[in-house]
């Protein structure tokens, strides 16, 4: 501090007499003479203990929220699958039915559980993200362009240009490929489901400070504002019954979490959505 | 058989569902897979009873409920709702306002919706 005349700001821990910590956030700067030189500092403490209160409480609310959120987004999304299977089985019990029908029933109870087997699979994968000891090294740039392989037959038949650009050659991350192929899935997918009537959809990849950083982008019908905030919460979902359960990009954030990297998303409504991925490299 | 039931649900297997049970009953029905579909329906036939998902793609289900009640207010509306309970703050205020007749939660017995359609005086 003497040096560079900067002012600092630290948080410690102070101890009370009754062996209670108090969270204290210090500003301190330096006191200079008339030659400018530093012969002192001056401390200003701040207590943090009613802020510290106040974000355990809004934490708190916000966990509320999100297993509100989750609570009726299971009962929506299991309860529906449920009706038809018990509707079904209620057909089948109670009428002499026909060959045809009875095959329609079971049909639909097969379906609708298989519907809610793969709804509590992604809520188990949600909670439960796979174990550490998976990690391998892995070439991010061909684990995306296999991915785009699946994907490029459906983009061509919905009018959807693909174009990549990856500004380096073999690049590594430490990670488990099924998991990440299955984020960049969802990705790719979302944005395809975004462009109805095609589009352009853009993947890119650059080496940034620490790692890569993964960019897709469309030019699909956008995110409202008001939604931005919610994208990644647990069965927030905009998509028609069926079609998504709200629990895609909840997943991409546990598993790029998990990985140590970030996500992120950037949308205007009727121009695009870009989603930036930003891994470690090994 | 008259068409004297609107079924209002964006999943097309629920409505599979219920149209069933109806005809089984005599009771001729028609879907509705979305709030628009709804209220166009409304416009073009009368009916005696609607049953009402709450979770529509396009529109609240009680949204839409009253928007109904002002096409005919002697219309009897009973929610549908997997996402709800009986004892919900919501249905029982909308049960209180009289904007529904009933509640019926998902997963349903195929008895209550034809005990429902025997109160609604159809049967």
């Amino acid at each position: 501090m003497k040096a560079s005349k900067k002012s600092h700001m630290i948080e410690c821990n102070i101890e009370t007499k009754r062996g209670v910590f108090i969270p204290i956030a210090w500003h301190i700067s330096p006191m200079e003479d008339e030659m400018n030189q530093t012969v002192g500092i001056v401390a200003v403490g701040r207590d943090l203990t009613e802020r510290r209160k106040l974000e355990t409480q809004l934490l708190q609310s916000q966990k509320l929220a999100a297993l509100g959120v989750m609570a009726g987004g299971i009962a929506h999304e299991i309860r529906n699958p449920l009706t038809i299977c018990s509707s079904a089985a209620q057909f089948l019990r109670d009428d002499i039915v026909d060959t045809d029908f009875r095959k329609e029933c079971a049909e639909k109870i097969y379906k609708g559980i298989n519907r809610i087997s793969t709804i509590i699979e992604n809520l188990l994968k949600f909670a439960r993200p796979s174990v550490k000891s998976a990690m391998s090294c892995i070439n991010i740039i061909s684990l995306i362009q296999e991915t785009i392989t699946l994907v490029a037959h459906q983009a061509g038949i919905q009018k959807i240009k693909i174009k990549t650009s990856f500004l380096t050659e073999a690049t590594e991350v430490n990670g488990i490929p099924s998991l990440l192929q299955q984020v960049f899935m969802n990705l790719l997918l979302n944005a395809m489901n975004a462009m109805p009537d095609g589009g352009i959809l853009d993947i890119s990849l650059k080496i940034i400070e620490d790692g890569v950083a993964v960019r897709i982008s469309d030019t699909g019908h956008g995110i409202p504002k008001k939604y931005i905030d919610k994208i990644f919460d647990p069965f927030f979902t905009t998509s028609k019954i069926g079609k998504g359960t709200g629990l895609g990009l909840s997943l991409c954030y546990s598993i790029i979490n998990q990985h140590k990297g970030t996500i992120d998303v950037e949308s205007i409504e009727g121009k695009g959505s870009i989603f930036t991925i930003k891994l470690r490299r090994t | 058989m008259k068409r004297l039931v609107l079924i209002v649900d964006d999943e097309p297997d629920i409505c599979w569902s219920l149209d069933k049970i109806l005809r089984d009953a005599g009771i001729d029905s028609q879907k509705a897979l979305s709030g628009k579909e709804a209220l166009t329906a409304m416009k073009e036939n009368i009916f005696r009873l609607v049953f009402l998902d709450v979770k529509l793609t396009d529109i609240d289900g009680l949204k839409l409920a009253k928007l109904i009640q002002k096409i005919d207010s002697s219309i009897c509306i009973v929610l549908i709702s997997g996402y709800f309970y009986k004892e919900d703050f919501t249905v029982k205020k909308a049960l209180h306002d009289g904007l529904i007749s009933g509640f019926i939660s998902k997963p349903f017995r195929n008895k209550d919706i034809i005990q429902t359609i025997k109160m609604a005086g159809i049967l």
